[in-house]
C-alpha cells in the first residue's frame, strides 16, 4: 500500500526525530500528569504487544492468556520487593526469569502438537487458572483484596517519586525492549518462528525442533511481559487480581492485530491508537469494551495483516485458490 | 450428602452438555471455536425471562422465546463474523467470535443492565422423595429436554438431507460444493441450531437457579468449551458426556474441596485432557493435512 510505505519512508527518515519529540514530551506535560499516565501506560502496552508479538506474531501460535504472563511478572517483582525487601532493580531480571520459566510450561501442550484453537484455550486456561490462583492463594499473594505498599525504584539514592522518572524508565524499557526483539527477529530463531508459523510441516522437514522453537517463542514472550509487570507492580504500588484478566489480555491482542501483527512498529502503532483512544472516550465507561470487540472483529476480517501489515492480499488470494 | 452433590453435578452438568453439543456442532462444521458461544447462552436466557414478563411468567413460552432469539443471532454471527474468515487462518475466527462476545455482553448489558436480577418463572411446584433424596421438578425437565434434544439432534445428523450436508461439508467442504451442497446454507443451520440450544441451556439454567446476570456468558462458554474437548470435540455424543462429566466433577469438588476452586477445575480437566488425549473421549484421531 502506497500508502504506508510513504509513512515507512518518512518514518524511517524521522524516527529520530520522533524519539527525541518522545522524550521532550514531559517537559509540556508537566501539570497534566493524567497526560503523563496515558503515555506511561502507551509505552506499557507497547512492550506487552511487542512481547505478544513473538508469539503470535512471529511463531503464530494463538495466546489469550498474556495478560496472566504480565501478573506473574508483577506479582514476583511486588512480593519480593514487600516480603522480602529485595530492591526494584534486583526483582526485574528475577520476573524476567520466573514469567518466562512459566511461559515456558505454558508452551508445553505445543509439543503435544495442541494447535490453533485449542492453544487458544489452553493459553485461556493458563489466564484464568493463574487468576483464580492469585486469587485463592492468599497467604502469599493477600487474595482478592491485592497488594498494597509496593516501594518505589530507587535509583543512586533517588526514589522516583513523580511520574517524570517512571516516563523515562518504561521509554528506556520499551526501547531496549525493542531492540532486542527486533534482533531477535533478524535472528537465526526469529527466521525459525517465521518458518514455523508459514508452515510447519515444511519447517519440520527442513530440520528445525518446531515443538522447541514455539516452546521457546512462549518463553521469551512471557518474559519480555514479566518485564512490563515488575514495572507496572512498582508503578502502581498497588496489584490485585482484577488487573489480569482475560479483558486485558484481549486488549493487548487488539493493539496487535490493529497495528499489523508481526512487524515492530506495527506494535507501537497499535499500543498507541489503542492505548490512548480509550481514555477519548472514557465517558463511555465499561461500554469502550465495544469499541475493542468490533475493532478486533472487523480487522480480522477486513485487514488482517493490521494497518501497518504490508498488503499482501494478492498473496491471500493465490491461498485461497490453492 | 454424595447422592446430593451427585445429583447437583448432574443438573450442572445437563446445562454445560446442552452448551456444549451447540459448540460442538460448529466445530464440527466450521472448524472453528465459536467463542461468542457463552454470550448467546447469556442473552438467550434474558430473552426468555423479557418474554415471561410479557406472558406471565409461562416457563414454556420464555423456552420458545429464548431458543428463536437464539437462532436469530446465530444466523446474523454466521453472517457477520463466520462466513467472511472462513477462507482465513486457523485462528481468525477465534478472533472474530471473541470480538463477537464483547460485542453482545455489551449490548446486553445496555438493554438489561449489569447487575444480576432473578429469574421470575412460574414453575410446577412438584417435588419427589426417593430416599431421602429431594428431586425438584426442574431436574427431571432438564434431564428429560436434554435426552430428548440429544435424540433429535442425533436424528438431524444421521437421518435427514441437511444433516448429511452437514457432515459432508465437516468432511471436506471444497468437495461438498462441488457436489452441489449450498455450504452458506449448511453453516446457517449450523449456527442457528447451536446458538437455539446454546439459549435453551440458558433459561433452563438460569430457571433452575432463578438468577441472571450478563456476566454469566463467558464462564459458561468456557465449560461448555471444556466439555465439549472432554468428550471430543465434533461428537454429539461426546459433547454430552463430556458435559455431564465436568459437572459431576465440580459438583463433587464444590462438596468437598473448597468452592472458590471450583471454577479452576474445569480449566484444570481442560489442560489435563488436552495433554494426555487431544482428540478427548468420544472423539477420532484427526488427521494432519499436508
Amino acid at each position: 500500500m502506497a500508502f504506508t510505505e510513504n509513512v515507512s519512508k518518512l518514518m524511517n527518515k524521522y524516527n529520530w526525530g520522533l524519539l527525541v519529540v518522545w522524550f521532550i514530551i514531559p517537559l509540556f506535560l508537566k501539570n497534566w500528569s493524567y497526560g503523563l499516565h496515558i503515555l506511561i501506560m502507551v509505552a506499557v502496552y507497547v512492550l506487552l504487544t511487542q512481547s505478544l508479538n513473538v508469539v503470535l506474531g512471529l511463531a503464530g501460535q494463538l495466546h489469550l492468556g498474556h495478560a496472566a504472563n504480565f501478573g506473574i511478572g508483577a506479582y514476583i517483582s511486588g512480593l519480593l520487593m514487600v516480603d522480602a525487601g529485595f530492591s526494584f532493580w534486583a526483582t526485574l531480571p528475577l520476573a524476567f526469569i520466573g514469567a518466562g520459566l512459566v511461559g515456558l510450561v505454558v508452551g508445553l501442550p505445543t509439543l503435544r502438537g495442541v494447535g490453533g484453537d485449542y492453544l487458544g484455550i489452553v493459553t485461556l486456561g493458563f489466564g484464568e487458572i493463574t487468576r483464580i490462583f492469585l486469587i485463592n492463594w492468599d497467604s502469599v499473594t493477600r487474595g482478592p483484596m491485592g497488594l498494597p505498599g509496593i516501594p518505589a525504584p530507587v535509583l543512586f539514592g533517588y526514589s522516583f517519586s513523580s511520574k517524570i522518572p517512571y516516563f523515562y524508565l518504561i521509554t528506556i524499557m520499551a526501547l531496549a525492549t525493542w531492540f532486542l526483539l527486533e534482533r531477535l527477529t533478524n535472528s537465526k530463531t526469529g527466521l525459525q518462528f517465521m518458518a514455523v508459523r508459514t508452515d510447519e510441516n515444511c519447517a519440520q522437514v527442513l530440520g528445525i525442533n518446531t515443538g522447541l522453537v514455539k516452546m521457546s517463542a512462549f518463553g521469551i514472550s512471557a518474559a519480555f511481559a514479566g518485564l512490563a509487570g515488575a514495572f507496572y507492580a512498582s508503578y502502581f504500588s498497588f496489584i490485585s487480581p482484577d488487573s489480569f484478566m482475560f479483558v486485558d489480555s484481549l486488549a493487548v491482542i487488539c493493539m496487535l492485530i490493529v497495528g499489523g501483527k508481526g512487524n515492530m512498529v506495527g506494535c507501537v502503532l497499535g499500543a498507541l491508537l489503542l492505548g490512548i483512544a480509550p481514555e477519548l472516550f472514557r465517558f463511555l465507561g465499561d461500554y469502550r469494551m465495544l469499541i475493542y470487540g468490533v475493532l478486533l472483529t472487523v480487522m480480522v476480517i477486513h485487514r488482517p495483516l493490521g494497518i501497518w501489515g504490508l498488503d499482501k492480499r494478492r498473496l491471500n488470494k493465490i491461498a485461497i485458490i490453492r | 450428602m454424595i447422592m446430593q452433590q451427585l445429583l447437583n453435578g448432574l443438573v450442572l452438568g445437563i446445562g454445560y452438555a446442552l452448551t456444549a453439543l451447540g459448540f460442538s456442532m460448529v466445530f464440527g462444521v466450521l472448524r472453528v471455536i465459536n467463542f461468542a458461544h457463552g454470550n448467546v447462552y447469556m442473552i438467550g436466557a434474558f430473552a426468555g425471562l423479557t418474554a415471561a414478563k410479557y406472558c406471565g411468567g409461562n416457563f414454556y413460552i420464555s423456552i420458545a422465546a429464548g431458543m428463536v432469539s437464539g437462532a436469530l443471532i446465530g444466523l446474523v454471527l454466521e453472517r457477520l463474523i463466520f462466513r467472511p474468515v472462513r477462507h482465513m487462518e486457523t485462528f481468525a475466527g477465534l478472533l472474530t467470535s471473541t470480538g463477537a462476545l464483547f460485542a453482545l455482553g455489551i449490548i446486553a448489558m445496555l438493554i438489561w443492565g449489569a447487575s444480576p436480577v432473578s429469574y421470575d418463572m412460574t414453575l410446577p411446584d412438584v417435588t419427589w422423595e426417593i430416599g431421602g433424596l429431594t428431586i425438584y421438578f426442574m431436574q427431571v425437565f432438564m434431564l428429560v429436554v436434554a435426552v430428548v434434544v440429544m435424540a433429535a439432534l442425533w436424528w438431524i445428523v444421521n437421518r435427514t438431507s441437511i444433516g448429511i450436508a452437514m457432515r459432508a461439508a465437516s468432511h471436506d467442504t471444497a468437495t461438498s460444493q462441488l457436489m452441489g451442497i449450498d455450504v452458506n446454507r449448511v453453516t446457517q443451520f449450523t449456527l442457528a441450531i447451536s446458538s437455539a440450544l446454546a439459549a435453551l441451556a440458558g433459561v433452563l439454567v438460569s430457571a433452575y437457579y432463578g438468577m441472571v446476570s450478563v456476566h454469566i456468558g463467558f464462564n459458561s462458554g468456557i465449560k461448555a468449551f471444556t466439555a465439549a474437548v472432554v468428550g471430543g470435540i465434533g461428537s454429539i455424543a461426546g459433547s454430552f458426556v463430556g458435559g455431564i462429566a465436568l459437572g459431576l466433577a465440580e459438583g463433587l469438588a464444590s462438596g468437598y474441596l473448597s468452592s472458590s476452586y471450583r471454577d479452576a477445575i474445569a480449566f484444570f480437566i481442560l489442560v489435563l485432557v488436552l495433554l494426555i488425549r487431544p482428540t478427548g473421549l468420544f472423539g477420532s484421531a484427526a488427521k494432519q493435512k499436508m
